[in-house]
């Protein structure tokens, strides 16, 4: 069947668009065509249940990441916002930071709240015990115990003076001597004294010594009394004071536990601290006697506050719905939280403050998109992320506690309650690999959105895809793109499938090429894309890789490889195979040779004698045989040795897109009749010589073309290929305009049948009589097995 | 500048520096003009004597007794006296940098502590004597060894430490030098003024009466107590026996006093 220019690629029609431009274009819907995935998606985020997240698999170039948050948006927008989430001192234990949950655009206000709470207390506080009240109070309580001194000493000096003596002030403390004349007796005189009346002297001093040692002794108790009213009175005035600057805190925050907690602590621990809160604000907080750095004082003040500051990690203040978050970095740092360190002195310190929210804690309520692959790449991050999701609890763990390597460890937050979707993003092959080799995968993530490669090509599908081409256009600040282009675009996408039914759904390839496309048109001063434009950059794009196919076409035409597309050869056929080296992909005719000769029933694969063929080939090979001893050898044992090679070969061949040539080959070699090499075939073929779809015709056919053009078309060249390959026909423009033209033919088979009336006919004429070939090899057939009985029975048989 | 030009000031010391602040009031009572300002410490001879004396007990402020020891004694005192002169010299250059007309030295006398004082005073223009707490709280009742200071004609300012406890100024008495003086202080303070005295007892506009029931030591003391009183500032009166009033109060108050000359 000889096909038309119309069967070998889907034309879009730019009439049939309904626009000039995609500038007319209204932004368009990203999701179009991934229904199932689509579904899968809808189902998880629907499931109430732990372990309905999502492992979207598909090729990165489709553009799931978009298409998900496409999705999920308008349900993230119609849920609650979630709560915000702050950490903050635990008073009893600061190595366990509490955690405080409150609703969302609370957080904020608790955090300037609490700000100013203690900026109140750290003014106030020194401001309530300097006043005048204050000051009396405590001056009243010293004035006591001052008196009862003062009054000590006056009867203690009368007494003193009573007895003769002076009391002394000394460096250490106090001593009586004895006066005379107004001052201290000195020794010459104390000398003379008679003996009685230095021991009445002597005496004297003692006593008064004793009684000064006795009253000394009770003053410590009496200082302590004093120091213990005093300090009740700057508790009940400090308290006094807390209690006044708290009790708006209280009010406001007082439906929400976690809240109140913590005033209720912090009030405590600052009414504990109110004598070093005032050492602190009066700048005297440094070593006693030694100098203090200047701004040291006021750090000295702020590190100590540190303690009663909230730390807001989650602030949903400003968010609308639930939040969607895409992490691109999914570090364990970037995915749990982390703990910061600043250093004292040489030493890593942290504390509640320095905790990091992580994507887990700003997804909390919403969901979380990463790429498996690259959090499969960050060390310690794929079990964090298991153990959050199946815990439902997020917990900050830095790399050093999760190898329990206890010296390094710190801080150990209360964990947070944990409600996320996470939505992997990655190829088929890692979703196998985590099935296979990780047993918690499947019970995490339950839910499987398999992205189609290839969409169908309806109106709808058109409709959606020009406006998506529209999008990209805008998001990229590319010309629009005009009707025409639109059709190019949409017809390099069904070739990039092979399809004309459908259509690629990896929009990244096609951002790419819109993207040349537009430096194309800028160089050529257009204000929109046209269809020129996206077929030039298509073909740069294949020129910039081509340089090994040329290479090759090249050494056909010289003849340096042996390729016939003209006449006829006994035993020759050209197949078709396809190179694919990198970004390039070129088909490439292969000259099959057949010999055929007496035999033993043997069929030699000569590429698999060599290692050179591949199992499917081998396959192939054994399939022809079989077809062979089937269709031609029924009644008798098939006395036949062929083989069969591809010329020229010199790396490896596989597939089974040349089994309908090898047969074609092979009974030419049989009968000695010559096979026409103006064809060229691909296709396979069952027991029962039913052709089968290959893969690659597009690019076998457009190999053909190219050397037959360069040898000269003749009118008569063209390619066979299986019926079944009508649909994935998706040819170049040039082809195809080859094909329109009569000098460049495509056929499709059904059967071998088609190839052998085909291949055996001559060029110009009508197809050739495949049963009489069918005769003529089985007679050859029949031929040799009788010549080979013969000589199996010997000579006296003969005779 | 002449010599004449300068006011002089004594800062007579019973152990150690003076207080920044007090010193830096003295400074302003001194005026704008030049100032010479003198540091005195004297090394006790009573104290020499009584070191001398065989086996006389010395009681710690603790409670603790030990055997007064002459050398012991000196060395004390020595230190003492460095440790005073090494924060004065550091007082007073701080002065120096406010109060750019200021010269300075530190002396040490050796005497009985009353008498060196009187006769530096003798030669000085203001006198201020600090007057350590001990740590006890308990402080020597000297007011009477000061008799001679307080019937000097000059301002005398006596100085009970802490220096910065008190929340007022105090002044007793209606005459209106004192009062200007009074207010000048109590704004340097920063501190309100209150007046003490008897019903009727004239007081400027803003400044609050405190009433006293009679112009008794007593009484005084007991108004500094109630108005939490850093400062008493009290100038000579002839209706009382003003020098032994004063050093009763010298003895009895925890805040310092200022006396002015009538």
């Amino acid at each position: 069947m000889r096909l038309t220019a119309d069967q070998v690629r889907r034309q879009a029609d730019p009439d049939t668009l309904g626009f000039a431009s995609t500038a007319e274009l209204e932004p368009g819907e990203l999701r179009f065509g991934q229904h199932r995935a689509e579904h899968a998606v809808d189902f998880a985020v629907s499931m109430r249940f732990p372990g309905y997240n999502v492992y979207a698999l598909g090729a990165p170039q489709i553009g799931m990441h978009d298409f998900v948050r496409d999705q999920l948006a308008p349900k993230a927008r119609e849920r609650s916002i979630p709560d915000d989430w702050c950490y903050l001192n635990n008073f009893e234990d600061p190595s366990v930071p509490k955690v405080c949950r409150l609703p969302a655009g609370t957080g904020r206000r608790f955090k300037h709240d609490v700000a100013e709470f203690v900026g109140a207390v750290r003014t106030s506080l020194p401001a309530a015990f300097s006043s005048d009240d204050f000051r009396r109070q405590a001056e009243a309580l010293t004035s006591e115990a001052q008196q009862r001194q003062a009054s000590d000493t006056a009867a203690i000096q009368q007494e003193a003076e009573s007895l003769g003596l002076t009391m002394l002030p000394t460096p250490n403390g106090f001593a009586f001597a004895p006066v005379e004349d107004g001052k201290v007796m000195d020794q010459e005189a104390f000398a003379k004294l008679d003996a009685e009346r230095r021991q009445e002297i002597q005496n004297a001093i003692e006593h008064m010594s004793n009684r000064l040692v006795e009253r000394l002794r009770e003053y410590p108790k009496l200082h302590e009394a004093m120091i213990r009213r005093q300090r009740e009175l700057a508790h009940r005035t400090a308290s006094e004071v807390l209690k006044s600057l708290a009790a708006r805190l209280r009010s406001r925050y007082q439906t929400y536990p976690d809240a109140i907690a913590f005033v209720v602590a912090a009030e405590a621990s600052l009414l504990d601290n109110a004598e070093r809160i005032l050492a602190l604000e009066s700048g005297a907080a440094g070593m006693p006697g030694m100098p203090v750095p200047p701004g040291a004082a006021q750090a000295a003040a702020d590190q100590f506050f540190r303690q009663y500051q909230v730390n807001l990690v989650v602030d949903n203040a400003d968010q609308a719905g639930a939040p969607v978050v895409y992490e691109s970095n999914p570090s364990l740092d970037n995915l749990v939280g982390k703990l910061e360190h600043r250093f004292e002195y040489g030493t890593p310190v942290t504390d509640f403050n320095m905790i990091r929210a992580g994507a887990l804690h700003r997804a909390n309520g919403g969901y979380l998109l990463l790429d498996a692959e690259r959090l499969l790449q960050k060390p310690f991050s794929w079990e964090a992320l298991k153990r959050a999701v199946a815990d439902r609890s997020l917990r900050v763990e830095s790399v050093s506690q999760m190898l329990h390597l206890a010296y390094s460890v710190s801080l150990d937050p209360e964990p947070i309650e944990l409600d996320v979707k996470v939505i992997l993003l990655g190829d088929r092959r890692l979703y196998h690999l985590l099935r296979e080799y990780d047993t918690d995968f499947d019970d995490l993530f339950k839910i499987v959105a398999d992205f189609d490669d290839e969409i169908d090509w309806d109106d709808d599908a058109q409709r959606h895809y020009a406006a998506m081409l529209a999008d990209l256009v805008r998001g990229s600040k590319l010309r629009h793109l005009t009707a025409g282009a639109v059709a190019s675009a949409l017809e390099q996408s069904s070739r990039l499938v092979e399809d004309q039914r459908h259509l690629s759904a990896r929009v990244r390839d096609m951002e790419d090429i819109l993207r040349e496309a537009d430096q194309l048109a800028a160089a050529d001063g257009a204000e929109l894309i046209d269809a020129r434009h996206v077929d030039a950059a298509i073909l740069q794009r294949a020129y910039r890789v081509d340089r090994i196919r040329e290479l090759v076409h090249e050494n056909i035409t010289r003849g340096v490889i042996l390729v016939q597309t003209t006449g006829s050869r006994v035993g020759q056929v050209n197949g078709l195979s396809v190179a694919a080296i990198g970004k390039l992909v070129f088909g490439q005719p292969s000259r099959i040779t057949a010999t055929a000769r007496l035999g033993r029933g043997e069929l030699i694969d000569i590429e698999r004698e060599a290692k050179l063929g591949g199992r499917l080939h081998s396959k192939a090979v054994m399939i022809v045989a079989n077809f062979i001893g089937a269709r031609y050898a029924r009644e008798h044992p098939l006395s036949l040795h062929a083989s069969l090679v591809f010329e020229q070969s010199y790396g490896g061949i596989e597939g089974d897109s040349a089994t309908v040539a090898e047969v074609c080959a092979l009974l030419s070699a049989i009968i000695d009749a010559p096979l026409r090499q103006d064809i060229a075939i691909t296709g396979s073929m069952d027991q029962h010589g039913a052709t089968q779809a290959i893969g690659g015709v597009n690019e076998k056919i457009e190999g053909f073309f190219d050397v037959c053009r360069e040898q000269g078309l003749t009118g008569t060249q063209g390619v066979l290929m299986p019926r079944g390959n009508m649909d994935n026909l998706m040819l170049r423009q040039d082809v195809v305009d080859a094909v329109a033209a009569g000098s460049f033919h495509v056929h499709a088979m059904t059967t071998v049948d088609d190839a052998i009336a085909l291949m055996f006919a001559p060029p110009e004429g009508p197809p050739a009589d495949v049963a009489a070939i069918d005769a003529a090899v089985s007679e050859r057939i029949r031929a040799w097995h009788e010549i080979h009985a013969a000589s199996l029975r010997g000579p006296d048989d003969d005779g | 500048m002449t010599a004449e030009d300068k006011r002089r000031l004594l800062v007579a010391l019973d152990s150690r520096a003076p207080d920044a602040g007090a010193l830096r009031l003295l400074a302003r009572l001194g005026g704008a003009g030049a100032l010479e300002l003198t540091c005195l410490y004297v090394e006790d001879e009573d104290l020499t004597r009584a070191a001398a004396l065989p086996g006389l007990p010395e009681i710690s402020l603790s409670g603790q007794v030990q055997t007064l020891d002459p050398q012991r004694i000196a060395r004390e005192v020595a230190a003492d006296a460095e440790s005073a002169r090494l924060a004065f010299d550091r007082l007073a250059a701080e002065l120096a940098r406010e109060h750019r007309a200021l010269e300075h030295r530190f002396m040490v006398a050796r005497g009985r502590l009353a008498e060196e004082f009187h006769r530096a005073a003798a030669a000085s223009d203001l006198v201020m004597v600090t007057r350590a707490l001990r740590a006890s709280g308990l402080r020597p009742r000297l007011g009477r060894s000061f008799l001679g200071l307080v019937r000097e004609p000059k301002p005398v300012l006596f100085v009970n430490e802490p220096w910065a406890s008190g929340s007022s100024v105090v002044v007793l008495g209606d005459g209106p030098d004192t009062l200007s003086t009074a207010a000048r202080l109590a704004e340097a303070e920063g501190l309100p003024l209150v007046a003490v005295g008897t019903a009727g007892t004239a007081t400027p506009p803003g400044v609050r009466l405190h009433v006293l029931a009679g112009v008794t030591e007593k009484a005084i003391a007991d108004a500094c107590l109630a108005e939490d009183a850093r400062l008493l500032v009290v100038p000579a009166r002839a209706d009382v026996d003003w020098p032994e009033l004063l050093v009763s109060l010298l003895d009895r108050l925890p805040c310092s006093v200022l006396k002015l000359p009538a």
